[in-house]
């Protein structure tokens, strides 16, 4: 499986990925960098203008890396398996002597576990800027997170996996439409279901729905190659 | 007889449409196998059936002597094939892409790329990205693709589409080499049916989804020759020194003055000759061979149109 996934890497050059994540990383720290010390989410007269409960720091940055992690989970996922079926190199993938389901399978770790590492290492990288920064500046917004905590690290982890998890639920749709684009509106979907608020509701901040979210997420990347050897490739 | 690949009644309907039925095709070990048909035969379909991309709705597959499953992954290391047209990661080299194959294959021969890229004259162009090949040398990389792994049995869905003629020229002599030298197996599909005449050890002809016909060339040469086109002054003359003097009784009188011999073992010269004797006023006579097309077009019922 591990080489499998490494030729995914390879064939799919995983190196414009990853100089597409560092851009993505050092944009989103910039931005949080200026929301939290160069006041610019603040009124004029310099009170923050957040909504209540968003007026610490955690929540634009996982707000924002969530966001940009999912869209670029699910452009990935798109072209490393749904475009694949388009331009029939999914043809070729299938008329090798390794079964279908784990072909499909290391295609989507490829993509999950790039993912999943490039979103901790931001977040972490994000996080880092911002303590440093704090003993220095004057945040805007609160700080509310212990870089020496454990629970800082579990809840880092646990919270990238359901994110990268869910785009799972994109690909689903982008497979069965055949169509890279449905794959990532799926995923602004996701993130308007996750992150959004509607009055004071949001699901942001509810502690069983990312639970049944990755339950649900991991149940639809099972989907995707459950059948895949007794289907016509189409 | 044991048969390298065989299929038994394969049929296949797609949302109600029977695109194949009742397809059944016997191919020997060592042969070349010519799969012919009009476009939208179901060749392709037939080709993505064997090749396990598309399952049956009736019918069976055997591969090696052994029926194909869902669960059939080990037969495709024996396997090598362009279904449709061959597809490549066009941001990498021919040569990377080869090397890649070899690595889904787990095939790991050292030099093997280089002499495939040789072999179909590619070596030149080995590290160009492929999205900067031609039609015909994306064409030459899927052959190369396919016979790279040495497999006993290659499936080539119209290997000759983009290739000019010298091209045509080569990948024949491959295909030859390949099955003399290699000992391999190669099923071609093909609407160029001259290509095929030439290197076919067999035929099978598909038309609107059903096997019209599966013959050896032999067969073909055989049953299906040739004739002598005699136009005579005096066809009741001719007709008696064809019959009674030369002994001959397999010809037709076409119309007053056209006689067709399709006797064997007589020439134009032996029969001009006799008729000159016997004082028949010959006005033409000539040899009528019947070619792959010809047969091709009798068992389709395409005469007249393009194939």
């Amino acid at each position: 499986m591990l080489k499998l996934i490494r030729l995914e890497w390879k064939k799919n050059n995983i190196g414009k990925y990853i100089r597409g994540a560092i851009i993505m990383a050092f944009l989103l720290g910039l931005f949080v960098f200026a929301l939290a010390f160069w006041g610019i989410a603040n009124d004029p007269d310099g009170t923050l203008d957040a909504a209540p409960g968003t007026d610490v720091i955690s929540a634009p940055i996982e707000l924002f890396t969530s966001m940009a992690f999912l869209i670029y989970t699910s452009v990935m996922l798109a072209t490393f398996i749904v475009s694949a079926y388009k331009n029939k190199t999914m043809n070729l993938m299938f008329s090798y002597p390794i079964k279908r389901q784990k072909i499909l399978a290391s295609q989507m770790i490829a993509v999950w576990s790039f993912n999943f590492i490039a979103l901790i290492v931001t977040k972490l990288a994000i996080y880092l800027c911002v303590f440093m920064g704090a003993r220095f500046m004057h945040s805007s917004f609160a700080i509310d997170f212990s870089i020496g905590s454990l629970s800082f690290y579990v809840q880092l982890i646990l919270k990238s996996v359901v994110i990268v998890s869910m785009s799972f639920i994109a690909l689903f749709v982008g497979v069965a439409l055949k169509s890279s684009k449905a794959t990532i509106i799926t995923s602004f979907l996701l993130i308007f279901l996750t992150q959004a608020n509607v009055g004071d509701f949001t699901m942001a901040n509810n502690a069983v729905f990312p639970v049944i979210l990755t339950i649900i997420s991991l149940g639809f990347a099972v989907l995707s190659i459950v059948n895949v050897q007794s289907k016509d490739l189409i | 007889m044991s048969y390298i690949l065989q299929t038994n009644h394969l049929s296949k309907v797609i949302d109600g449409k029977e695109l194949v039925t009742d397809v059944n095709i016997h191919i020997k070990k060592g042969e070349i196998y010519g799969f012919l048909g009009p476009n939208g035969a179901g060749k392709t379909t037939v080709m993505k059936m064997i090749t396990n991309l598309w399952k049956p709705t009736n019918g069976t597959v055997a591969l090696f002597g052994e029926a194909l499953e869902d669960t059939s992954y080990e037969v495709l290391k024996r396997m090598g094939s362009i279904i449709e047209f061959p597809t490549f990661y066009e941001h990498m080299s021919g040569k990377d892409n080869l090397q890649l194959h070899c690595e889904y294959m787990g095939y790991y021969n050292k030099g093997s790329v280089e002499e495939a890229m040789q072999m179909l004259d590619l070596a030149d162009a080995a590290n160009k990205p492929v999205k900067r090949y031609s039609l015909g040398m994306k064409q030459r990389l899927g052959i190369a693709r396919a016979i790279l792994c040495r497999p006993e049995l290659v499936i080539l869905d119209e290997p000759a589409n983009g290739l000019d003629p010298a091209g045509m020229k080569q990948i024949r002599d491959l295909f030859k080499m390949l099955c003399t030298e290699y000992g391999m197996t190669l099923m071609i599909s093909s609407h160029l049916l001259p290509e095929i005449e030439s290197i076919a050890d067999t035929v099978g002809v598909i038309h609107h989804g059903k096997m019209m016909k599966e013959i050896s060339m032999k067969e073909i040469v055989e049953t299906n020759t040739a004739y002598i086109e005699l136009v005579v002054e005096d066809i009741k003359k001719a007709s008696y020194v064809l019959a009674e003097k030369m002994q001959l009784s397999n010809f037709k009188i076409v119309d007053n003055t056209i006689i067709r011999i399709y006797e064997r073992g007589t020439t134009t010269q032996k029969i001009s000759k006799e008729l000159m004797m016997n004082d028949v006023g010959i006005s033409s006579i000539s040899q009528h061979t019947q070619n792959l097309e010809d047969y091709f077009l009798k068992i389709t019922g395409e005469v007249g149109k393009s194939c």
